[in-house]
């Protein structure tokens, strides 16, 4: 099963996205494990997964999540300002499920 | 077209970013946030024994009154000292403990609870201990305002040198090595022994240096030389305003602009909602502050970030283009707890001049109208209690101003001003939208027949 993490300031918007996305894996009857995390949340809670999505507006971070967490997270990518915006939790889900194929 | 905005785009994310990034990721900043939203739990749990005693509804109070006493409001005081009244020794320890906890030694966090806890004790060193009464009455005491938010800064002072003089230490192994054969967790207990000494000998010295200054402790020069100054700046209008503009412009191009605003204004926020408290709970007449957390976070963000309620509803009953009705749906649900991506990166309003101008305009016109509308006494002050920034709009304004429907009325009056000032901006918007969607479709039916 892929654990994917959602990371947004107060880990609200991206706790809508991953809603949707669930709703998406399930119609498609992909298992994952999913989470929506604050940023101040990650030290203590992140645990382990597979794929780490930050919010656009949050993609300052990407380059401390990085040098962190490269080494145990073999995806971390911010996601798309326009599919978040749309809260197309289907695309989002896709496109991070093929880049983690490919690693 | 497009061509352009990813010029713009790859601008502004070569030459702003590393600055976004800098500030977002700063240290300190952080962990004044994190440190910060530890007394969150008890800012809101004390509001709301605040709200419940002097909700000012006749019937309720004379009920509550014949059901439990004529002093029933008693509960008040006691929930109020044990919450909003100890927010500076929880900050004092969230601040310390989250910022010694974001240094690293030997590649491992530094466990920042050792830090929290000996920022708690350099807090009491520097507080002066007072004499009350005479004689065998006497008692040694501290005053319980050390503990509030008025004394929020000299928190922040005090929390933010002892994770630093800690971590300093850990890193140039100012500490008692045991040897290897001793277990990690009995080791550990020595790790925060020198540098705890030394954290406490240093704020007896501060302390012992202070009194022979004209400001006599630690605690009046902070009061003195750094609150009153940042408080001014930052409760005034023009700071007000700034930080508005900080925020939304930030906002603009795509970055959470409010959690790194919040960072820097909610220490003040905070204290100058505790400082109306008080004089609410007095009775006071004239409330001191009108920039307060809630006058911000349940004010000016109204529906979220650019003051979007009004155009979310607009959206959602009047757009024709499929987008901006689709966005409507969308920002709805989420707009009444005053979040809005859906708005912001759907609409969007990142990376466009055109709507960035309402969303920065808007809240710094709800800013202006609020507060000029508070100043000259046509909107109540707000009391100070502290209620979640979630809280649905409407039902804020009532709350924040200790249950005054003026507050509301204020609120709907703000509705108004956000609106007529997206008004414009969304229909052209909506406008636009409408005709590319249909433009698409008609060479394809065109094509058909």
């Amino acid at each position: 099963m892929v654990k994917i993490t959602l990371v947004c300031s107060a880990g609200m918007s991206t706790s809508m996205l991953m809603e949707r996305m669930k709703e998406a894996a399930k119609a498609k009857g992909i298992e994952v494990q999913m989470q929506a995390l604050a940023e101040g949340e990650i030290k203590n809670n992140l645990g382990d997964t597979d794929i780490l999505l930050l919010g656009p507006q949050v993609r300052y971070m990407i380059s401390g999540m990085r040098a962190e967490y490269a080494n145990k997270i073999s995806v971390i990518e911010v996601i798309n300002m326009s599919d978040y915006g749309l809260m197309n939790g289907e695309k989002v889900l896709n496109d991070a499920l093929v880049l983690y194929s490919k690693k | 077209m497009s061509s352009k905005k990813h010029n713009v785009q790859g601008f502004f994310e070569e030459k702003f970013m590393p600055i976004a990034a800098k500030i977002g990721n700063q240290k300190h900043l952080i962990a004044l946030r994190d440190g910060i939203m530890f007394t969150m739990p008890l800012l809101i749990i004390g509001s709301l024994f605040l709200i419940l005693a002097e909700l000012p509804i006749d019937a309720y109070q004379n009920f509550m009154a014949s059901v439990f006493g004529a002093n029933w409001q008693a509960f008040e005081g006691v929930a109020l000292n044990g919450t909003m009244g100890i927010i500076s020794l929880i900050a004092v320890f969230g601040i310390a403990y989250s910022l010694a906890g974001s240094y690293e030694v030997d590649g491992k966090p530094i466990d920042g609870i050792p830090a929290g806890v000996l920022s708690v004790a350099a807090f009491f060193i520097v507080n002066i201990v007072s004499v009350f009464g005479t004689g065998d009455d006497a008692v040694e005491a501290w005053g319980t305002s050390v503990f509030t938010s008025e004394y929020l800064f000299l928190a922040i002072v005090v929390s933010l040198s002892v994770a630093e003089i800690y971590r300093f230490l850990l890193q140039k192994k100012f500490v008692i090595t045991m040897p290897k054969s001793v277990p990690p967790t009995v080791s550990r207990s020595f790790t925060a022994l020198v540098p705890g000494f030394v954290i406490v000998v240093f704020f007896m010295l501060v302390r012992l240096g202070f009194s022979f200054t004209g400001w006599s402790d630690l605690a009046t020069f902070v009061q003195s030389v750094l609150k009153k100054p940042i408080e001014l700046a930052g409760s005034s209008y023009i700071g007000t305003v700034f930080a508005c503009l900080f925020e939304h412009t930030l906002w603009s191009f795509g970055i959470h602009g409010s959690s790194i605003m919040t960072a820097v204004m909610e220490p003040i926020w905070i204290s100058n909602a505790g400082a109306n408290l008080e004089a609410f709970k007095a009775g006071a007449e004239q409330l001191p502050n009108i920039v307060t957390y809630s006058f911000y976070e349940n004010g000016v963000w109204m529906g979220g970030s650019g003051a979007t309620l009004a155009v979310v509803v607009y959206m959602l009953v009047f757009a024709k283009s499929k987008l901006v009705k689709q966005i409507g749906r969308l920002a709805i649900v989420p707009g009444i707890f005053n979040i809005n991506e859906p708005v912001v990166f759907g609409l969007p309003v990142v990376l466009n001049p055109f709507l960035m101008i309402p969303y920065i305009l808007a809240p710094i016109a709800v800013t202006t109208v609020s507060y000029f509308g508070t100043l000259i006494g046509i909107f109540p002050y707000t009391t100070g209690v502290i209620i979640p920034w979630t809280t649905p709009y409407f039902i804020s304004g009532y709350l924040m101003t200790g249950g005054n429907v003026m507050g509301v009325v204020a609120q709907v009056v703000l509705f108004a001003v956000a609106f007529i000032i997206w008004l414009p901006f969304i229909r052209i918007w909506d406008k636009k939208n409408y005709i590319s969607e249909n433009q698409i479709e008609e060479p394809v039916t065109a094509a058909v027949q």
